[in-house]
């Protein structure tokens, strides 16, 4: 490829990567659909992801871009970002966020990293299949539903009901806390510590999960308590 | 009246979309409306079996959109109903012959013809998905009360609701009052507490649906059967219509809970 253009591609196991991180996005999206005009054949039939670098896309702007590709005959499968919400939107879109990775590079690193003071806000139910993965503390006011994932490095905290599975500390901190209105998540882990399966209680009371002294905790939110 | 395009779409396959459709395409039509149903799943056609219409096809959708031939030549006309059409699907193309943007303007095209369009969707969520979501004005997503199907609708109106499609109504198909009394299946409640969407219609599991497929003759068309009724409430509702939800039991039980839920829904 040239050397000044906005984008780059190469090919990996899965397909084409197409990256495209720096100018405007709206700059960047025509010269991958130009590019993807003049080589149809190269591209016809192709499954590309993109790496947006860290610009914040919402759903609209990334639906743009993967139905215009899709009317060239391109499937976007994946859209890879530094912004939690670029990779969210498109985890809502059912394309995915990361390149599988290789076996060997799999072991989990433990920083024991503390999270910035700094939170992620997500304002909606989050459905099967959606995902949202950040080293800052975690709010979602919304649902968690089964099937879908929430991971940050700090605390989560969940004005609704989580359902889904959960993993606060997930840069090793064991003393981050998991809080929700109804907790009841499919699979719980704090740092190091994967929480045994929580059977369904009958009355329902918003609840903390944490870790004390290597013991799992789960207490009842109780303001007299505090 | 400009029509309104229905898309029936599920996460899971065989859930009862193609039933559905063909049922609610009868009940509308039997109403008094015009109705076109498109067979939607490219590549695996049955729309035209469940509505008993195979031998008469001779153009399909793909035709349509490759140009070979209009619109109107590709609509099989009902046997039993004047104002009841089908377009099929083609049998032997794959799903990339037809984009969300043919949908939409083949749609525009019927939309001041006919009163209904309704649209089968294929199960997935890749581009036959996006094909029949894309010129949609409701989206009826179908779900079994089993916990792998409701998932996966949930999935699926996770994306009509990324989308900013809508609104989204919710069908639960094939529920079995016995097997909810012994425990064994989720409840009508269950399923709508999880998905946080409106319910407009539960359908009783009944064998006469699957007899009636085999003879392509829709329960619709049956005065005295049960799913046959759930199907044409779900047409009342769709017009508008206030009917409350089918008893499917005279025992108490599960009737309170149906009757719970419908205060609950609010409609
Ligand atoms: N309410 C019902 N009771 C009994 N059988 C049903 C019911 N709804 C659907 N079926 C049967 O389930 C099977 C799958 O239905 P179909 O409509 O083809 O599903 P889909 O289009 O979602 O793949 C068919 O054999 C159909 O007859
Ligand atoms: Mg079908």
């Amino acid at each position: 490829m040239e050397k000044d253009t906005l984008i780059q591609i190469k090919g990996i196991r899965e397909g084409l990567l197409i990256s495209a991180q720096s100018g405007s996005w709206s700059k960047r999206k025509e010269e991958i659909l130009k590019l993807v005009h003049e080589k149809a054949s190269f591209f016809n039939g192709a499954r590309v992801c993109i790496d947006t670098g860290d610009t914040l896309l919402r759903v609209t702007e990334i639906t743009n871009i993967r139905d215009r590709l899709s009317d060239q005959g391109v499937f976007l499968w994946a859209v890879l970002s530094q912004s939690e919400i670029t990779r969210s939107n498109a985890s809502t879109l059912g394309l995915d966020t990361r390149l599988p990775v290789k076996n060997d590079d799999k072991e989990i690193v433990i920083k024991n990293e503390v999270a910035r003071e700094r939170a992620v806000y997500i304002h909606r139910t989050m459905r099967a299949g959606s995902r949202v993965e950040t080293v800052d503390h975690l709010i979602v006011k919304g649902d968690v539903n089964p099937g879908a994932e929430i991971i940050s490095a700090g605390n989560i905290i969940v004005w609704g009901k989580l359902k889904g599975s959960a993993v606060a500390g997930s840069e090793g901190n064991n003393k981050s806390i998991v809080c929700a209105l109804e907790l009841r998540p499919t699979q719980l882990r704090i740092g190091e510590f994967v929480f045994p399966p929580m059977p369904r209680k009958g009355k329902i009371f918003p609840e903390i999960a944490s870790i004390i002294n290597d013991e799992f905790k789960i207490e009842i939110w109780n303001k007299e308590k505090r | 009246m400009a029509a309104s395009v229905v898309t029936i779409t599920s996460g899971k396959g065989g859930v009862g979309k193609t039933t559905t459709t063909a049922n609610l395409a009868v009940a509308l039509a039997e109403e008094g409306f015009k109705v076109v149903c498109i067979d939607g799943d490219i590549g695996l056609r049955n729309l035209d079996v469940v509505l008993g219409l195979e031998n008469r096809i001779v153009y399909d959708l793909v035709d349509v959109v490759e140009n070979r031939c209009r619109l109107r030549q590709a609509m099989i006309r009902d046997k039993r109903l004047e104002e009841l059409y089908l377009i099929p699907a083609a049998q032997t193309r794959d799903k990339s012959s037809v984009s969300p943007s043919d949908m939409i303007r083949i749609c525009d095209e019927l939309r001041n013809e006919v009163d209904w369009i309704l649209i089968d969707s294929p199960a997935g969520i890749e581009r036959g998905f996006r094909n029949t979501i894309a010129p949609a004005d409701i989206i009826l997503v179908v779900t079994n009360p089993e916990v792998s199907a409701v998932r996966d609708a949930d999935r699926i109106i996770g994306l009509v609701e990324a989308e900013e499609k809508g609104p989204v109504k919710l069908i639960i198909n094939r529920v079995n009052p016995a097997l909810i009394k012994r425990g064994d299946m989720l409840t009508p409640d269950d399923v709508v507490e999880l998905l946080a969407i409106e319910l407009i219609g539960i359908i009783p599991d009944d064998e006469n649906v699957i007899i009636s497929t085999n003879r392509g003759q829709p329960v619709a068309f049956e005065a005295k059967s049960k799913a046959g009724q759930a199907f044409k409430n779900i047409a009342k509702r769709l017009k508008g219509e206030v009917v409350p939800f089918i008893q499917l039991d005279d025992k108490g039980d599960f009737l309170s809970k149906v009757a719970g839920l419908f205060k609950q829904g609010g409609d």
